[in-house]
């Protein structure tokens, strides 16, 4: 369900990216421009960091369990 | 035996100017230009998908592999690449003044009062910043990189970007086949729309690429001999390689393996120096790219009649420079991925025509004459590292050696 929420992002991310700039590129694909707002590639680019975060969530425990310092026992 | 891709380019440059002037008005010549321009133009409507991409993973890159494998050169190496950059864009301005003459500030453009001056920039900045995609992703994608990068528990993130920047860079260099032919139809369009005057004009960049240039590598070339231990002989002898193979390949990451082999054994680096500096440079230093562009804007500008003046071109720089560490090191990578923006930046009317305009002029001997400087300064850069800026370094290696010399039984 979480991979399935991610590429959902992945996809709403990119027409967030693609549309505010469709008006001025291929006339084929200028009806994207139809779901531009202001500020929307910065939705985008959140859309695009929540989806690789759900996608690449167990890099990251990985990662911040050995960027944790090494737990002392106080006995 | 294979014809080297700058070669073919122009050859097929050569093809499309030759087609466009003698037979403009032939449909099959016309169906070749309009099909080239396709391709530009989807990579105008993916331009903040792509360029989001490149940047955020390119910030991410830096911070994540080549912190700790840099140690304290990283930061040395950033500046210094940074700096160059900035200088490189100056000097082009300088250039770009005396060469082009363009007036200083176009009449409108800026309030006549400072304080209206400084109304209108922050006014122009918030718009840009609401309403301009391309300058959103600039900005997000530099804060996504390097915040993903710097915090553990979202460095998923930060591989995410890095994995789809590479596939990007990875399909852009399957398609270079493609280049060639999308240049010569391209180039159909210059001397079809703009007659024997966009000729010309794409005659005279070529001929203020190359002036310009030519002339930064002298000062770079004196700069090492002042700045460095080098002798005249070390610096000809790595000129002498890398100079051509960059200009042959007109492509940073194809002139990577020699440029390495060559700071090494002509120019005396040391192998953790050169490599981390000529790595770090190839992906990094695009000064000579971003001088070309500059060029490159001022004569498509001038055929496309967009009014321009040198305060524009001085606003250009701070962009143009962040804009100058992601560009991919392919051929012509910096007319596709900068000519988005710049047609932000500089509000032009038709943003498609200016974009395949662009990579149409920035093609042939412009990006040859830029991966020649480019490649040749990361050398430079890297010799004023070992020499400048690790004498400790230098000094704690050769006093553990005549330690080790002296009382073999410490090591």
């Amino acid at each position: 369900m979480k991979r399935v929420t991610a590429y959902a992002l992945l996809v709403l991310g990119t027409l967030a990216l693609v549309a505010p700039q469709a008006r001025l590129g291929l006339p084929e694909l200028r009806w994207l421009a139809r779901f531009a707002f202001p500020g929307e590639a910065l939705a985008g680019i959140a859309l695009f960091v929540a989806a690789y975060a759900i996608l690449n969530r167990k890099e990251a425990k990985r990662t911040a369990d050995a960027a944790s310092p090494p737990r002392h026992d106080k006995n | 035996m294979a014809v080297p891709l700058p070669l073919k380019v122009i050859v097929f440059l050569m093809c499309g100017f030759v087609l466009g002037a003698c037979l403009p008005s032939n449909p099959i010549v016309r169906v070749a230009y309009n099909g080239a321009t396709y391709f530009p133009r989807l990579i105008v409507t993916f331009a903040a998908l792509l360029i989001f991409h490149l940047l955020s993973a390119a910030v991410a890159k830096l911070i994540l592999y080549h912190k700790q494998q840099a140690g304290r050169l990283f930061l040395h190496l950033v500046s210094l690449y940074v700096l160059m950059g900035i200088v490189s864009l100056i000097y082009a301005t300088l250039w770009i003044g005396e060469l082009a003459n363009l007036p200083l500030i176009r009449t409108g453009s800026l309030s006549a009062d400072i304080f209206g001056c400084f109304r209108q920039i922050q006014k122009t900045f918030t718009h840009v910043l609401s309403e301009q995609p391309m300058l959103q992703v600039l900005v997000g994608g530099i804060a996504a990189g390097w915040i993903s990068a710097k915090t553990p528990a979202i460095r998923g993130v930060a591989e995410g970007l890095i994995r789809t920047s590479d596939l990007i860079l990875a399909i852009f260099r399957k398609l270079l086949w493609f280049y060639p032919l999308m240049i010569g139809g391209l180039a159909i369009g210059i001397p079809m729309k703009f007659g024997y005057r966009g000729l010309a004009l794409y005659g005279q960049c070529v001929l203020w690429d190359a002036i310009v240039i030519l002339v930064w590598c002298v000062f770079m070339v004196l700069f090492c001999k002042v700045a460095t231990r080098r002798n005249w002989r070390q610096i000809a002898s790595y000129y002498g390689t890398v100079w051509p193979t960059g200009f042959g390949t007109g492509g940073s990451y194809d002139t990577l393996a020699v440029n390495l082999v060559s700071a090494e054994k002509d120019l005396g680096l040391d192998p953790e120096i050169a490599e981390v500096s000529i790595v770090f440079g190839t992906v990094l230093n695009k000064n000579c790219a971003t001088m070309s562009v500059l060029l490159v804007t001022v004569i498509v500008a001038r055929l496309l009649s967009i009014p321009l003046s040198l305060l524009e071109i001085v606003l250009l720089v701070p962009p143009v420079v962040v804009l100058g560490l992601e560009t991919p090191g392919i051929p012509g990578g910096a007319g596709y991925f900068m000519s988005p923006v710049l047609a932000v930046l500089l509000k032009v009317p038709d943003p498609s025509l200016w974009v395949t305009t662009f990579i149409a002029v920035y093609s042939g001997l412009i990006p040859m004459f830029s991966t020649a400087g480019n490649t040749t300064d990361d050398g430079v850069v890297g010799a004023l590292i070992q020499d400048r800026l690790q004498p400790a370094r230098k000094h704690a290696v050769t006093k553990r050696a005549v330690t080790l010399a002296a009382h073999p039984e410490v090591s």
